[in-house]
């Protein structure tokens, strides 16, 4: 034997042993895998699976847990064929069978390492056919509980790497944004997500209109960073687009150009599970950026340079929702709420001068606080989610701001074993004082809720005559009317089929769940349209205020959903179900619809159904044109007040993000993004649209204008 | 008397006939289910089936094209509300083909027909790639506005 072998198969021996003393008193049978394929497995999923099922394999958001409890529930009596056969032609999500036959094999191999198999002599391949039950028990290694190391996303480019400001310039002629620019922004401006504080989506722009918008030019176009999900709001100030990139990059752009002013490559670099921000805000002389590790960064507006920057929440917290500034205070909510931790979801204001903070609102509420008894007495480390991904919006006569809260987690309520407790404040509209913090009144608009169905998404102030109204409409795709200055309920629709809720009182706007979900147990399935693609998601509506339209974009999907046993301890718990994806009856296929409705009365004004949904939010404009983009690239302006299409074309790949309308010297621009990353919205359609092809990379920004 | 009499039997004949004399109308699209990305190219295929309830029976009659596999069965089957998949209440003939037609005819009970009526039957059509459930064709009544 030459020392090389020698070397190798001693290296080999002592893995083995080491397995097996990690494996001690367990009773499986054991030897369908090698011990080195638990190295190599482990390297690959590091590589290609950790950045959406996490370095201790606890799952996240949409991708499930691979270790422990809620596997076995889903593989234990299916085979390791199959779970070869699932991974390797449905992984990595977006670039499906790209890995090769033995990379698949080893990380299927690092898989039944990780609940508990040993392994032996043989070589696991995609043949290998045994009950994975019988192999593995669940039982998680200690390394793997602790957390693997985790790298940055394959996709991403190496050069993301070099963090800090790595482009120095200086803008030239910015003006500081006051409270009352935020009041009445100019109108060519967009300063801040859904553009003013009402979060109306609305351009009051003119020049593009029905008659001219078929001569649309591109004017402009940017290379965005890949890796991560791509889903944000281009801010417009004076001639200076402000564009947050994936990995936390944050970058000034000539809005008439496209020429690169400067750049701040905050960090940490995206992985496949990290959204980028979906909005920087503007105060005075800094842009705001809420970064995907849940810290808050100020930059000079001018320079780029980091002036202070605090932590929101400790690893592996998050944010995505972007800020909202109101007086001299930038508002922030959190995400990453998935799993059984000493820190609960909340929503916090910080001095923008200074990035000190100055309140906590708790959106989990905890024990011993106002609603601390809807948590079925489950302690304040086993309260999950209520997180809020989305921006809150503000009143400033009533000097309240409004967010929407997002579902408990884990998913489903046999999971999380809350049953019948109406766990607050999730699914809620909250509004606050946002000088302190102090909550005004709150909605809840589903109590309980069990099936992924977000109430979180945009909330929408529209005056008519004295009624001061809030709107918002859920991934249930009930479209709620309330009155903002008491949270009463006003008046709901259903906007499209759902059979989640057996009746909705009119009166109170209180429903009542299909029996089946009040009494679910874990592993069993549960059917649910729409599923956790919304109805409604986080692609925001308009609010065309001259034609006191709402214009909602809509996703038409259902699910089957299997919710599991979780472990109720730190670190535990996690989303916890399996989805199964099958079209919403009736539809005949159509997965995206677009509906506008008058608001005043909540009547239909017209809807359109195409194939494929829509993946960005919705502008409207002064000229009569709203903007929407597609699943299928396809970005396309529509007559407000018909739904006519008036023109279309084809980006380079999935229309993702939030159009947004501005002028520099007198010209009107649309800017829209294409972006890759998410959940829900663009899971789903992976599976049922199978003729729709996209490439794996292609976040890009496109400007465009009529000819000049 | 005489009056009453035949009043009485004149609204029994309005309120009976709808369930007896006069046949109601159901279709659905039979869409594909391939329920994750890890079969969608092989679960493809649609279709589209026609229902009519006369009496107590109901006869089901549709076509199917573009599977990836040949059909094998196709089911009648019943859920808790149209949307959510359930259990089997009677067996279908389907051609055992890529392309083909499904026939039948199946007596309903009372419980039966109340879940046609409220849009909670449909077809399951199986395949060999999507043997268990290829496509999935809810059934709405005619009178009702679809989506």
């Amino acid at each position: 034997m030459t020392p090389m072998r020698l070397f190798a198969a001693s290296a080999a021996a002592l893995l083995l042993v080491l397995m097996l003393g990690r494996a001690q008193g367990q009773q499986q049978t054991s030897g369908v895998f090698a011990p080195d394929q638990i190295r190599v497995g482990q390297a690959e999923y590091l590589e290609n699976c950790a950045g959406c099922h996490g370095n201790t394999l606890a799952g996240a958001n949409d991708s499930p847990a691979l270790a422990g409890a809620g596997f076995m529930q889903n593989w234990g009596n299916r085979s390791t064929k199959a779970l070869y056969q699932f991974i390797s032609t449905s992984m990595p999500v977006g670039n499906e069978g790209s890995l090769s036959a033995d990379a698949y094999a080893d990380i299927t191999a690092f898989l039944l390492s990780a609940n508990g198999a040993t392994p032996g002599s043989q070589v696991l391949t995609g043949n290998t056919d045994v009950r994975i039950a019988s192999v593995a028990n669940g039982q998680v290694p200690a390394d793997v509980q602790k957390g693997l190391q985790t790298t940055p996303a394959r996709a991403a480019p190496r050069a993301q790497s070099r963090h800090g400001l790595t482009v120095a310039g200086t803008v030239a002629n910015y003006t500081p944004v006051t409270d009352a620019i935020l009041t009445h922004p100019a109108d060519g401006d967009w300063l801040m997500y859904r553009r003013n504080y009402q979060g109306w989506s609305y351009s009051p722009l003119t020049q593009i209109d029905a008659r001219n918008v078929g001569s649309l030019q591109l004017k402009w176009s940017w290379a965005m960073n890949e890796g991560g999900a791509s889903e944000v709001t281009p801010i417009i100030h004076d001639g200076v687009m402000f564009l947050s990139n994936t990995s936390n990059t944050v970058q000034a752009l000539d809005a008439k150009t496209g020429e690169l002013i400067w750049e701040n490559r905050i960090g940490p670099d995206a992985t496949v599970a990290y959204s980028g921000t979906r909005s920087l805000a503007l105060y005075q002389d800094k842009v705001y950026v809420a970064t995907t590790d849940a810290k808050l960064y100020a930059l000079d507006a001018k320079t780029g340079k980091t002036v202070w920057h605090v932590e929101i929440a400790p690893p592996p917290k998050g944010e995505t929702g972007g800020v909202i500034v109101i007086h001299g205070k930038v508002l922030v909510g959190m995400m990453g709420c998935d799993n059984y931790s000493t820190v609960n979801c909340h929503i916090s204001a910080y001095d923008a001068g200074t990035g000190k903070q100055d309140w906590v609102f708790y959106t989990t509420a905890r024990q011993g606080t106002p609603g601390g008894d809807t948590w079925n007495n489950l302690p304040d480390t086993q309260r999950a989610g209520t997180d809020t991904w989305i921006a809150g919006t503000y009143d400033p006569d009533l000097n309240t701001t409004y967010w929407g809260v997002a579902q408990a987690k884990p998913w489903m309520r046999a999971s999380r074993k809350t049953y019948g407790a109406s766990v607050l404040y999730s699914n809620a509209t909250l509004a606050l004082d946002p000088d302190t913090g102090k909550l005004k009144w709150y909605y809840q608009h589903i109590q309980g809720e069990s099936l992924d169905l977000d109430e979180v998404f945009e909330r929408v102030l529209i005056d008519h005559g004295a009624e001061k109204s809030l709107m918002t409409i859920g991934k249930d795709g009930v479209l709620w009317k309330l009155d903002r200055t008491n949270g009463k309920f006003l008046g709901e629709k259903e906007t499209l089929f759902q059979n989640v809720f057996s009746k909705i009182d009119p009166k109170t706007g209180q429903v009542t769940y299909r029996p089946d979900i009040v009494g679910q147990k874990t592993n069993e399935w549960i059917g649910s349209c729409p599923g956790p693609e919304g109805g409604h998601d986080w692609q925001a509506t308009s609010y065309d205020q001259p034609n006191d339209l709402l214009i909602i974009p809509l996703s038409q999907s259902c699910v089957l959903m299997r919710g599991q046993d979780v472990d109720m301890k730190l670190g535990g718990g996690g989303t916890s179900a399996s989805q199964l994806f099958y079209f919403m009856p009736g539809t005949h296929r159509n997965m995206g619809k677009l509906v506008a409705y008058n608001t005043k009365d909540m009547t239909e004004a017209w809807s359109f159904q195409q194939r494929a949904p829509f993946l960005s939010a919705v502008v409207s404009t002064g000229g009569g044109v709203a903007f929407i983009g597609d699943f299928d690239r396809v970005f396309k302006a529509v007559d407000v007040k018909s739904g006519k299409i008036l023109w279309q074309t084809r980006l380079g790949n999935t229309v993702q993000g939030y159009p947004v309308s501005f002028s520099v010297d007198g010209k009107q621009y649309i800017a829209v993004t294409t972006g890759l990353g998410g959940g829900s919205p663009e899971q789903k359609p992976t599976t049922l649209l199978p003729e729709v092809h996209r490439a794996t990379t292609g976040q890009q920004l496109y400007v465009f204008a009529l000819p000049d | 008397m005489m009056p009453r009499t035949c009043a009485a039997l004149l609204m029994m004949t309005f309120l009976v006939a709808p369930s007896t004399a006069m046949a109601q109308q159901f279709q659905g699209d039979l869409d594909p289910a391939p329920h994750d990305f890890s079969n969608r190219d092989d679960v493809v295929g649609i279709g589209i089936v026609s229902a009519t309830l006369s009496g107590t029976t109901l006869t089901i009659t549709g076509n199917f094209t573009g599977l990836s596999s040949p059909a094998t069965a196709a089911h009648l089957k019943t859920g808790l509300a149209m949307g959510v998949p359930g259990a089997t209440i009677g067996e279908l003939t389907a051609t055992h083909a890529a392309k083909g037609e499904i026939s039948g005819s199946i007596k309903l009970n009372s419980a039966q027909i109340t879940a046609l009526r409220k849009g909670a039957l449909y077809i399951q059509l199986d395949s060999v790639k999507g043997k268990d459930g290829n496509s999935w064709a809810w059934l709405e009544s005619d009178e009702r506005p679809r989506v």
